[in-house]
Parts: C-alpha cells; sequence; structure tokens
C-alpha cells in the first residue's frame, strides 16, 4: 500500500502528503528528491515488500528528470504495471501528451485541488481493486 | 611606190621622233581619268601617263578641251590626233585605231538619291535620267530600257559631273555614269550608287584611223612594260586617283572627332576604374558589414533561444512556489477555520493542533514568497549584467585567483582543502566580470567537494590558439556526462540539492565572459571531480575595437 513520491520540492512534497493524510490514506508515502532516488529503489530487490501501487511524478527534478523515470519505470516489465500521476505545473498540450505517449495513467496539473488530486488516486485505487476503504472505493 | 610610201612614213617617224612633235589631245570631263582642274591644267590617269611617256618619247602634248562629243567629232574629223579615254566599240572600230593596252575595264553604274527607291532596272519605270550626250555608256543604257521595256525620261548631259550635279539637285532621279568618275565623286555629292551596273568596257587611247600610228605603238610599248612591274608609275597613278581619299586627305573635323573619341575613350576608361574601384571598395565594405552581419544575427540567434529558455525556465521556477502558496494559502484557510472552532468549542487540543497547523502554513508561505524575491532578483542580476558594458583593463589574473581565495579563507581551513595558484598572466578585460568568474569557479569547487576526502583545487594557465585558458581543477563530486551541457543553464541545478545555491552562477559566469570575448565549459566524471576550463582573447584590444563600430 505504498504510495511512492517524487519531488523536489518540499513545500510540495509536504502538501502531498497533507492531503493523503487527509485523505484517510493507511498507507506508506515515501518521498524521494530526484529521479535516480526513485530508480535505484525500485532496481533494489527488498523494494518487494514496498512495492508502490502508485508513483505520484513531479516532472522538473534535478539530475535525471521526471520524463526519464517515467520512460524507465514503463519500459521496465517488473514496473510498467505500476500506475504513475504526473504532477506538473506546466500543463501544455505537448506535455500532456507527451506523458501519456510515455505511459502516464494520469496528468494532475500543479497547483490542483484537493478534490482533483483525491478524485485521481481513488480511481487508480478502485481501477487496481487495492483498497477497501470506503473513501477510496467509490 | 608602195615601197616609196612606207618609207616616207619611217623617215617622218623618224624625224618627228627626234625633233619633237606637238600631238594635239582631246580633253574631256571624266575625272579622274581625265579632266582640267579649276586651274586649267590637264589631271588624271590618262594625262599622267600620257605626260610620262610624251617626256620619253620627246612629244609636244596639246591638250583640246571640249564636251565629250565635240572631243569624239575632232578625233573622227582628224582635228585632233588622239584621244584618251575612249571605249571600244564596234562601230567606232570604224573610225578608229585603239591602243592594244586598256588603260581601265569600266562599266556603267546608276546613281539615284535613294537607293530604297531603285533596286532593278524595272524600278527606273517613269523616271527621269541623266545620261551623258554621244556617251559610250550612255548609248548601251539606253539600249538596255528598249530591250526591258523600261519607259523612262532621258535627260542628255555635257558632261558627267553635269549629270551628278543634276542628280544631286533632285532635277532627276537617277544618273549614269561610268564606275571610275562614280566611285570618284560619289563622296562628294549627296548620291547613292544602286544595284544596278551594265555594259563593261574597255577604255583605251585612240587616233583616227590609219593616222598616227606611232603615238599607238609608243603608248602601248610604254604601258605594256609599266604594266609589269608592280611598282610601275603606271601602278602608282592609278593608286592614286582611284583612292582619292587617302589618310592625308582627311578632314579636320574626323581628326577632331577621332581625338574626341580618344577623349571619350580615354575618359570612359578612367571612369570604368574610378567605378571599378568605388564598386571593389563597396563590395569589400558590404562583405565586412555581411560578415559582422552575420555575427550579430548568430549572436541574435543565441540570445534568443537563451531569452526563451530562460523565460520557460523562469516561468516553471516562479509557478512552483506559487504552486506553495496557493497550496498553503487552501490549507491556512482550513486552519484557521478549525483554529476558530475549536476555539469555540472550547477544544484545547484541537486548537493548539490548528495553531501549530498555522504556523508550518506561514512557514510554507514565508518560503514561497522568498523563493520568489530570490528568482526575481537572479533575474535582474542577469539582466543588469547582459546590459551592462565593459571596461576594459590590464588584470593581473595570479592576484585576482589569490584575493578570491583569500575571500574564502575560512571555509578552504574549515574544510581542509590544499588550494594551489599557479602562475598566471596579465589580461586584459573587465575587472568586475573577471572577479565574479574567478570567485564562482573557485566557490564551486570549494562547495562541491566530497564529504569526508581532502579537497584539492588547482588553478591552471596556457595559452592555446590565440587564447588564454584557465583552469579551476577539484577533486569533488563532479558532474553526470548527461547534465553538463546543463549546469549553465538559469536556474537549473543538477545532482543532489543539498547545498545552497540559486542555480545562477554558471550563467552567471558564461554570460561575463562571453561580454568579455570568452567562453567557459567544463569536463567532469561523476565521483572524480571537475575541471572548469575559461578562454580570454589574446588580443582584447582589437575586440573592443572591433566591437565599437557596430
Amino acid at each position: 500500500m505504498t504510495i511512492l513520491h517524487v519531488e523536489d520540492d518540499p513545500a510540495h512534497a509536504h502538501l502531498v502528503r497533507k492531503n493523503l493524510k487527509r485523505s484517510e490514506y493507511p498507507g506508506n508515502v515515501i518521498n524521494f528528491e530526484d529521479g535516480r532516488q526513485i530508480i535505484d529503489f525500485l532496481n533494489k530487490k527488498e523494494s518487494g515488500e514496498y512495492y508502490p501501487f502508485v508513483i505520484l511524478l513531479d516532472l522538473n527534478l534535478p539530475g535525471i528528470d521526471g520524463f526519464e523515470v517515467l520512460k524507465t519505470v514503463k519500459d521496465d516489465k517488473d514496473t510498467m504495471r505500476i500506475p504513475v500521476i504526473v504532477l506538473s505545473t506546466n500543463g501544455e498540450k505537448s506535455e500532456v501528451d507527451s506523458c501519456y505517449e510515455k505511459g502516464a495513467n494520469f496528468y494532475v496539473r500543479k497547483p490542483f485541488d484537493y478534490s482533483e488530486f483525491s478524485a485521481a488516486v481513488r480511481k487508480i485505487a478502485a481501477l487496481f481493486e487495492l483498497i477497501e476503504s470506503p473513501s477510496y472505493s467509490s | 611606190m608602195k615601197r616609196i610610201a612606207v618609207f616616207a612614213v619611217l623617215f617622218s617617224i623618224i624625224i618627228t621622233g627626234v625633233n619633237g612633235v606637238t600631238i594635239k589631245v582631246g580633253v574631256y570631263n571624266n575625272k579622274p581619268q581625265l579632266f582640267v582642274d579649276d586651274d586649267g591644267r590637264v589631271k588624271g590617269i590618262a594625262a599622267d601617263l600620257l605626260n610620262y611617256i610624251a617626256e620619253r618619247e620627246g612629244w609636244e602634248l596639246e591638250y583640246v578641251q571640249g564636251s565629250w562629243a565635240q572631243c569624239y567629232e575632232r578625233l573622227k574629223s582628224g582635228e585632233n590626233d588622239m584621244q584618251a579615254v575612249i571605249g571600244v566599240t564596234g562601230e567606232r572600230l570604224n573610225y578608229f585605231d585603239y591602243s592594244s593596252n586598256r588603260l581601265l575595264l569600266a562599266w556603267g553604274a546608276v546613281y539615284v538619291n535613294d537607293t530604297g527607291d531603285v533596286k532593278t532596272i524595272f524600278d527606273l519605270e517613269g523616271k527621269r535620267i541623266a545620261n551623258l550626250k554621244k556617251g559610250l555608256i550612255a548609248g548601251r543604257f539606253v539600249k538596255l530600257l528598249a530591250e526591258y521595256g523600261v519607259q523612262a525620261e532621258i535627260v542628255m548631259t555635257d558632261s558627267l559631273i553635269e549629270a551628278l550635279r543634276l542628280l544631286d539637285e533632285k532635277k532627276v532621279d537617277a544618273a549614269v555614269l561610268n564606275r571610275v568618275m562614280g566611285e570618284y565623286y560619289e563622296h562628294e555629292f549627296n548620291v547613292e550608287r544602286s544595284p544596278i551596273i551594265f555594259g563593261a568596257f574597255e577604255s583605251k587611247f585612240a587616233v583616227r584611223k590609219g593616222t598616227n600610228a606611232f603615238i599607238i605603238k609608243a603608248i602601248d610599248r610604254h604601258v605594256e612594260k609599266l604594266k609589269k612591274e608592280k611598282d610601275s608609275f603606271y601602278y602608282r597613278t592609278l593608286n592614286k586617283w582611284l583612292h582619292p581619299h587617302p589618310l592625308s586627305d582627311v578632314p579636320d573635323w574626323a581628326y577632331f572627332a577621332a581625338a574626341l573619341i580618344v577623349v571619350i575613350a580615354l575618359i570612359s576608361s578612367g571612369t570604368s576604374l574610378y567605378w571599378r574601384k568605388i564598386i571593389f571598395d563597396q563590395t569589400q565594405s558590404m562583405s565586412r558589414q555581411n560578415s559582422k552581419l552575420k555575427k550579430y544575427s548568430s549572436e541574435l540567434r543565441r540570445i534568443n533561444i537563451e531569452l526563451k529558455d530562460v523565460l520557460r525556465i523562469v516561468s516553471h521556477d516562479v509557478k512552483s512556489p506559487l504552486v506553495s502558496l496557493s497550496g498553503f494559502n487552501g490549507e491556512l484557510k482550513l486552519h484557521i477555520s478549525a483554529l476558530l472552532s475549536a476555539a469555540e468549542a472550547g477544544d484545547k487540543e484541537k486548537y493548539l493542533e490548528a495553531k501549530a497547523d498555522i504556523t508550518e502554513d506561514m512557514f510554507f508561505i514565508d518560503s514561497a514568497v522568498k523563493k520568489i524575491n530570490r528568482l526575481i532578483s537572479s533575474v535582474h542580476k542577469i539582466s543588469k549584467l547582459e546590459r551592462s558594458g565593459i571596461e576594459p583593463v590590464d588584470i593581473d589574473m595570479f592576484k585576482l585567483f589569490s584575493k578570491c581565495a583569500e575571500s574564502m579563507r575560512y571555509q578552504i581551513l574549515q574544510s581542509g582543502t590544499e588550494l594551489h595558484i599557479n602562475p598566471m598572466p596579465h589580461v586584459r578585460a573587465d575587472y568586475k566580470s573577471i572577479e565574479l568568474v574567478v570567485s564562482n569557479l573557485l566557490d564551486n569547487a570549494l562547495k562541491y567537494l566530497k564529504d569526508g576526502v581532502p579537497g584539492r583545487i588547482e588553478t591552471g594557465y596556457e595559452e592555446v590558439k590565440g587564447e588564454h585558458i584557465f583552469s579551476v581543477r577539484d577533486n569533488g563530486v563532479g558532474i553526470r556526462s548527461n547534465d553538463i551541457d546543463k549546469i549553465f543553464k538559469i536556474f537549473k541545478r543538477v545532482g543532489a540539492h543539498d547545498k545552497p545555491g540559486d542555480g545562477i552562477g554558471l550563467n552567471y559566469v558564461q554570460t561575463a565572459l562571453r561580454q568579455n570575448g570568452g567562453r567557459v565549459w567544463c569536463e567532469s566524471s561523476l565521483g572524480e571531480g571537475s575541471v572548469f576550463y575559461f578562454s580570454l582573447p589574446l588580443n582584447a584590444y582589437a575586440r573592443s575595437e572591433e566591437g565599437g563600430e557596430g
């Protein structure tokens, strides 16, 4: 029931955590500050016990950026089934299209409101039938 | 008796040859073969030739002037002894004995005012045509008209020159001349030679039939001899009279015209050279301007790309704190509401919790505002640097590196870093810009050293291909090869964000160097360290002056 959150801006990371907490999301949230960290994490065998049900991914990251992370996750047969919600301040059509082409499941533009963000998380949870909690099953 | 007669004739010749005889020669106006000039002197080809022969034969020549018709009759009657320039016809052979050697071969030619009107004999239909009275050519021309059934009015003239004059005055439509005379006179009258020519005949010397045979024999002897020598008197005479417009006769206006043409040609040539020089200079100048424009255009393209990059990056980087502002503003509203509810309900625990949340919200809002401020200041700083002029001065680079290192003395000692500054030359550049470059590069080297590993920073210098090349080498964390191009972009930070910085230092270095005609680049290996190089032109004066022209 782990959510992997890749975000280099601590304020944004904090906001997401607060929203998840307000939604009474019961699982873990692991935060990564750059692309290299999450790729290294997914490559480790022990990450199996923290196998995420969704990755929340910022695009503008130092080092390996969000696009590269997305491509790496979706090109790897071991991680390609992990849903990815892209969180970005840009919102331009070319960027949205590019994310969906690379396999993103949702694109949420920042600043997002609580309902938009939690709807995306709920839909993914329902899709994968991973969460039985009433707040995530509608 | 017959023998006596022959003897008498021979005797007569010998007597006259020795004692000199007077020979009457008929002269009519048939220039240039035979004519009388304005001073009454007999001239022409035949006259020259007769004078030549007479001198050698001991003859006295008496020229008897008249019209052609008069000359013809005088010869026929025996009044004149000889006639020069007389055409040979079957009828005349009944009256005259001719020389064997001809003076010239002649033929008839029709002259008109405008050749556009007369191309063939048929075009003479209905015209008034001047024709020489009793002339050989005139007779043949009349026959020709009859043969072709052309009806024309013939106006008889006493001389060929009169025929030409009538034509010139347009009192007739055409004039019939022998070609020799026509060619001689056609330049003096407003006439043109038509394509119609006819009736070739030999122009010879003649005496009355059966008389003065010695004259004919002497003429034949001399002419035959003269014709054998290419440069003889005969040919010189022909050349003199048949080419009546030698260079010596060129009119004054022709010399003036030629001189004028030469002057015009020289002026044209000079003008041409002048303009070629002007065009060449202009082309060179345009070529220089063009290469400058290309340079500026390339610079503008680069600036445009950078500006787009800056706008994109700034818009993103400004958006990021704005997202925080927006998000925490929302949180703040919720927490204030919770705080008020808790206060109303007297729920101290929830009140304190809401209060802590509000403090946190305020912290993030404050951070976001500060971040936006920093961004705006950075953009302003870069923009100011781009706009500022440079003041090249002499810089002792060793002293400059040492001064910058001195200002970092505390951090260097604290981190236990070993710093080597090697010998460096003086350069000519803007002091503030280069100071900023050096301090940024040293600061970066110091900032990105590896934890737990003794740091080592070394500066270097070499001259390569007309440039000063300086370097700052460290044994720090290094940069991934994929990230090397990104580090010079504004607000771009690669690797972990565990060091303070707003991501403009290297962009600032790049801009400052560009202002001074230099550039910056980096070689690095992740985990092993980096070398930052920067260049400055060897001849900074030249570049400064070049830039000043624009």
